[in-house]
């Protein structure tokens, strides 16, 4: 009988035409190394991974709603100024101009709260991510 | 029963117990994806988590022109990718480039204690040999994908993962052909 070649032996075992043991020695070798191909890893993920998986997944939706309400806020607190400004240089009574002397230093004070706050964000969603190497926003398109 | 779609709609309409669900049924396939490309125990039950939380991030992206399973293990593998960058672990030299006998060096009493058993002993060849090989023996045994479905995956031609695979499987086959033969004599 014609000797198989290496190739023929693979795909012939890839096409599963092979099921009871071969006579073959390089057939025998590959059997068993398909056997152990086929072997699962003895090791494996932690239990309760995927419930981990999924209170993180809670917790950045979380994180990313309070992210949206805080840009929200922060637009409709910004429009309200321009208008309490627009109110103010109509007005002449003292406490306007002495509310409109002041103009930079409050907007100054409203501008550090606003930073502490997004800073304090930032931290809390490191805080919960932090690891070797990771990026949250996938730079790669995921289409399929 | 598990239907792809029904549970992808109902992530994407926030249903965080369908996500569980999902991870539940694809954490062995990610895993095993990981387990060859990363050494550490943490750092691939990390990359796991990277990869599941990518997945729920871009699932409105799935268009449900492949199985759920590709797409994931797509994902799992360029999260492997960019882990390997970031090491700068040498996945992308050409395996073909290399000579063939460099994965496999002399033994030592560790490998001694590891070759008593042929399952063990595959596995740690497998750890020796280059990112791409161990990559598409894991996708085509393990998880049984077909060549064009390794393809989607990993990005690479049809013919170079066949041709990858064999090799792979033939420079194993050598490798066990000679232990083997040292076990009998």
């Amino acid at each position: 009988m014609k000797k198989l070649t290496d190739n023929e032996i693979q795909q012939l075992l890839d096409e599963g035409r092979f099921s009871s043991p071969g006579d073959d020695r390089e057939l025998k070798m590959y059997q068993a190394l398909y056997s152990a191909l086929r072997q699962e890893p003895k090791s494996g993920l932690s239990y309760g991974f995927a419930a981990k998986v999924t209170a993180e997944v809670r917790v950045l939706q979380e994180i990313r709603r309070s992210y949206k309400v805080y840009v929200g806020v922060f637009g409709i607190g910004l429009t309200l100024l321009a208008l309490v400004y627009w109110g103010l240089s109509l007005s002449q009574q003292p406490y306007a101009l002495l509310l409109l002397k002041y103009k930079w230093m409050i907007l100054f004070g409203l501008a550090v709260m606003m930073t502490v706050r997004y800073l304090d964000h930032r931290l809390h969603y490191r805080a919960i991510f932090k690891r070797p190497f990771h990026h949250h926003f996938p730079d790669t398109e995921f289409e399929m | 029963m598990f239907s792809e779609e029904e549970v992808v709609h109902k992530i994407i309409d926030g249903d965080l117990r369908a996500f569980n669900v999902l991870v539940t049924r694809y954490e062995k396939l990610v895993f095993h994806v990981i387990n060859r490309m990363a050494n550490d125990e943490q750092d691939k039950e990390d990359i796991c988590q990277e990869v599941f939380i990518k997945v729920h991030h871009n699932l409105r992206k799935f268009r449900f022109e492949s199985k759920l399973s590709t797409w994931i293990a797509r994902i799992a593998y360029l999260t492997a990718i960019n882990y390997l960058k970031k090491y700068r672990k040498s996945i992308f030299t050409d395996p073909l480039q290399d000579s063939d006998d460099s994965y496999f060096t002399s033994d030592n009493p560790q490998e001694i204690l590891i070759k008593k058993d042929v399952n063990t002993y595959v596995n740690h060849l497998i750890g020796k040999m280059p990112g791409p090989y161990k990559i598409l023996l894991t996708l085509f045994h393990l998880e049984e994908f077909s060549y064009q479905e390794i393809s989607d995956i990993t990005g690479m031609p049809e013919g170079t993962v066949k041709n990858y695979l064999f090799r792979a499987r033939k420079l194993l086959k050598e490798q066990l052909e000679l232990y083997l033969s040292k076990e009998v004599t």
